[in-house]
């Protein structure tokens, strides 16, 4: 016995011939899109963004104790070392932030049942390199984040070391 | 509940009508283009949906899919579910949970947040489609 195709109905014609419309209006005029992800289309998440903004962060507070202040030009050298010290301090907490809020899900708390505190005080920690210029304030930053970083790859079942830029 | 073959007992937004289009066509819909996998099934990756921008008068219901800024990235329009409601904040879900992140996480957006309602889905999937 012959198998018969469905004829398709007038209103799965009209929607095909919509879409149709849409999508080649799509080539001169895109529709804005909204995201029906997590942070953004790739949702990818790595706790290596944080730890690269932090190691920034301690160079930055290496370079600025290390600056003669007395050398010509030095004082324009000092601000800019603040200023990107401040940026990448910024930064790590923007990258905190993300995992914090769009990776880390109710049963990952379940797991840890210390991560809020975990990731209040490592915000909080990048916010203290901000107001001063201390080694001993970037380096709790930085293992701040390394225990981050195990909690994370713990999540995903995975060992994944953890690897300085600037050993 | 069906409607034309398609269940509306996850969604209460249908397949587009030629008035949502002739609506659209007057500017009183706006037209946006749906990216990821957080609301599948009713919604995939590809699909268009025609929404209605907020006005004062217009009332939130638990069900409604909405166009949302994202609470910590306010360039990032997002597309989710009505869940809760609470005076002020909305809660706003994913339909495919394990895909997306949301209110579990964010807890509660403000209203403020909330830009449009989704009024119909335009996708090549038809009503009668598995």
């Amino acid at each position: 016995m012959p198998i018969s195709r469905c004829e398709p109905t007038n209103l799965e014609i009209a929607m095909t011939l919509t879409v149709r419309l849409f999508e080649l209006l799509d080539r001169n005029r895109p529709a804005p899109t909204v995201s029906a992800h997590c942070d953004g289309p790739c949702g990818v998440y790595d706790p290596a963004s944080a730890r690269i903004a932090a190691e920034a962060v301690l160079s930055m507070t290496k370079k600025i104790l290390d600056l003669d202040l007395s050398a010509e030009g030095a004082h324009n050298t000092y601000i800019r070392y603040v200023a990107i010290k401040e940026s990448e301090a910024e930064e790590t907490k923007r990258q905190l932030d993300i995992l914090w809020h769009d990776y880390f899900k109710p049963e990952h708390l379940e797991a840890h049942p210390d991560l809020h505190d975990t990731f209040w005080k490592a915000v909080k920690q990048a916010s203290a390199t901000k107001v001063s210029v201390s080694l001993d304030a970037a380096n709790e930053l930085l293992a701040q984040i390394e225990n981050i970083h195990n909690i994370f790859w713990a999540t995903k079942g995975r060992e994944v070391p953890w690897v300085l830029a600037n050993p | 509940m069906r409607f034309l073959g398609f269940s509306l007992t996850r969604s209460l937004v249908i397949f587009c009508t030629g008035r949502e289009v002739v609506l659209w066509a007057a500017r009183r819909r706006h037209r946006y283009r749906v990216v990821g996998s957080s609301m599948e099934p009713g919604l995939v990756d590809g699909d268009f949906v025609l929404a209605a921008r907020i006005t004062a008068d217009m009332e939130l219901m638990v069900g409604d899919l909405v166009v949302a800024r994202h609470p910590h990235q306010p360039d990032l329009q997002i597309i989710k579910r009505v869940s809760r409601l609470d005076e002020a904040m909305v809660w706003i879900a994913s339909d495919n949970p394990d895909q997306g992140t949301d209110s579990r996480q964010w807890g509660p957006v403000d209203n403020s947040h909330i830009t449009a309602k989704v009024t119909c889905v335009l996708s090549h999937r038809t009503p009668n489609a598995p």
